[in-house]
Order: C-alpha cells, then structure tokens, then sequence
C-alpha cells in the first residue's frame, strides 16, 4: 500500500496543527507515504497536471489534507479537482485512474466539534464533507473514513502530539 | 433591491450555454449587475476591495456557476478565501452581510434523477450546496433557496428559455 498526501495550506509557515500533521507524515517511510506541500509547489497557480496525475497512478491512497476553509479546501485543492480530474483519465470513457483506490479527506477545523451538529450550522463534518465523498465515488474509488482535528487553532501541544500520531496511524492503517 | 449576480464559469463566452443565457438574461433587468468574474480575473488575483465594494451596494449577493466536481469552479472558492475577510465579511467588527440575501444560482450536467438518495450521486443538490449554505449562516446573510438547473448538458431551447424566465422571476423576487 502506498500513499500520495497531498497537503494544501496557502501558508505553511504560519499554520501550527497542519504543519504538525504534514511532519508527521514526513517521518514516515518514504517508500510507503509521499508528501507533496501542493501550495509550495504551485506557487503561481499554475498545476502541473501530468505530474499529478502520474504521481496519483503511483498510489493506492490518496490523502487530500487542509485546513477547513468556509466549510470546504482552499482554493488550490479545488483548482486541483478542476484540472487534474480530467474526463477521460478519472472519468468518462477511459477514465478510470482513481478506480478501485482509496481517498481519504484529512482536515483541520478551527471550531469544537460541536459547532458541527444539525442544530448548530446545520451541518455535520461529514455534510461539510460531502462534495469530496461525491468525487470519490464518481471516480469509482473508496471513501475512507475522514480524519478530522477540530479546534485547530487550540490545541494543546500535547494534543497536537497526539492528534499528529493518530494521523500517522491512520496514514498507514489497512 | 439591488442585486449583485457574481457569475464564476472560466469559459462563459466559449463553451458555455446555460451560464451564458442566465448571465446574459440577468443583465436585462433592472436593479440587476453581473460580473464576469473570470474576465474580470484572468490571472486569479481577485481585487478584493472592489468586490467587498460591489457586495457593499448591494441587498442580495447571487452566486451563479456551473457545478464542478459538487462544488465550484476554483475561482468562487479564491473569492470566498480571500474577500471574506475577518472584519468585513465576520469576527466581532465583520458585517458586511448582515440583513443581506445570499443565493447560488447553480446548473448540473446530470438531471435531477441523480441527485437523489437513490440516484447515481447518492446527494440531493442541498446537500451538495451544504458548504455555501454554511458559509451564509457564518456571515449572517439570509440564505434563499437555490435556483438550480439540472440537465444542462444538451438542454434543449426550448427548456432553457424557459430556465431564462425562471431565473429573471427568481431575480426579480
């Protein structure tokens, strides 16, 4: 099993929980998990989609990690989705890249978990989430279980710690 | 009521059909301004004091795109990353949507049978739109029902005509 994380935060420098996660995720073996900092790599915009997409054939698992941004990525994941998902490599005839891999959303949430209820915004993390579960299973891959930190912006450096571990576990599980 | 139509398709006056006639046909109609947001921002670099300036002057802020990949095109997202700033758009000094009306105006390829629970995406279209309808309640805008158009992908004239007088009504309501 190996696994492409893609990490999307606009300003790595300045985030504390994603950073922690992204290095977690370094510390792994390099021949299972590949890390690529998207915004560092695309720092005009511009996406090297053949790379991409070739990288993405590399992998069984793949890791869309950000921050949570008005209840979806930041634009660059999405600018991602729009060039790199081409019709006919991840659907439509031919398009078959992501069939049969897994896709897992790793995502940082600056509010408590229980500002995601029904009641609250009137959205769950995995309502919030929906879009990206839509793609998975438009591309004909498997959704994995979302791994989500809330109250990013908080935490404890113990919790962070702790939050980076599971990550890693979760990075390398199945 | 003054309404601000921000339309977001990177090839409105090329392969678009239904964006094209919707935009075209909003800027009809009084009390009505539209924004081309990809020609105004070829190269991605939103000016975000003339957009916080347009939704100033107006009562209801309209988003109108094509679905892509169950959301937006990138750019709405840029827009949303960097004109909602903290202290304009929310925060304890952030009102610039309060009393205002937000709405998306979105079309999907596939028709309405699949966004059902029992369909081939599984989602209804309210579930799809989840996020921007989270992004208004953060904002304290008023979130109006979505006008959608299902089944653009060889939508005949005659239905899309029709999806131009219904979304003229819409935005005259």
């Amino acid at each position: 099993m190996k696994t492409l994380v893609l990490v999307f935060h606009p300003d790595m420098a300045k985030s504390r929980a994603n950073a922690a996660l992204m290095a977690a995720a370094r510390k792994l073996p390099s021949d299972a998990v590949t890390v690529r900092d998207e915004y560092a790599l695309c720092p005009d915009g511009t996406i090297d989609v053949a790379a991409e997409q070739r990288l993405i054939e590399q992998h069984d698992r793949i890791v869309l990690q950000f921050p949570l941004y008005w209840y979806s990525s930041p634009a660059l994941l999405k600018q991602w989705e729009d060039e790199v998902l081409a019709y006919g490599w991840a659907y439509g005839p031919g398009g078959e890249a992501l069939k049969g891999k897994e896709i897992m959303v790793a995502t940082t949430a600056g509010g408590p978990a229980s500002e995601y209820q029904t009641e609250d915004n009137g959205a769950t993390i995995g309502e919030v989430l929906s879009p990206y579960r839509m793609m998975a299973r438009y591309t004909r891959a498997a959704w994995l279980e979302p791994f989500v930190v809330f109250r990013s912006m908080e935490l404890t450096d113990a919790e962070l710690a702790t939050s980076a571990a599971r990550y890693a576990d979760a990075l390398l599980a199945g | 009521m003054k309404t601000l139509v921000l339309v977001f398709h990177p090839s409105l006056n090329g392969q678009s059909n239904v964006n094209k006639a919707l935009a075209n046909a909003a800027g009809e109609l009084e009390n009505v301004t539209v924004r081309d947001e990809y020609a105004l921002y070829p190269d991605g670099r939103i000016d975000v004091k003339a957009e916080q300036a347009a939704v100033d002057a107006a009562d209801r802020v309209v988003f109108q795109f094509p679905l892509y990949w169950f959301s937006s095109p990138a750019l709405l997202k840029q827009w949303e990353d960097d004109v909602l700033e903290h202290g304009w758009a929310y925060g304890s000094d952030g009102h610039a949507f309060e009393g205002k009306e937000f709405a998306v105006a979105v079309s999907t390829g596939s028709p309405e049978s699949k966004y059902q629970p029992e369909g081939d995406n599984k989602f209804t279209i309210d579930q799809v739109l989840v996020p921007f309808q989270g992004t208004a309640n953060h904002i304290n805008a008023t979130w109006v029902k979505p006008f959608v158009t299902f089944g653009s992908f060889g939508i005949s004239d005659e239905a899309l005509a029709e999806q131009v007088r219904a979304y003229k009504a819409f935005l005259a309501e």
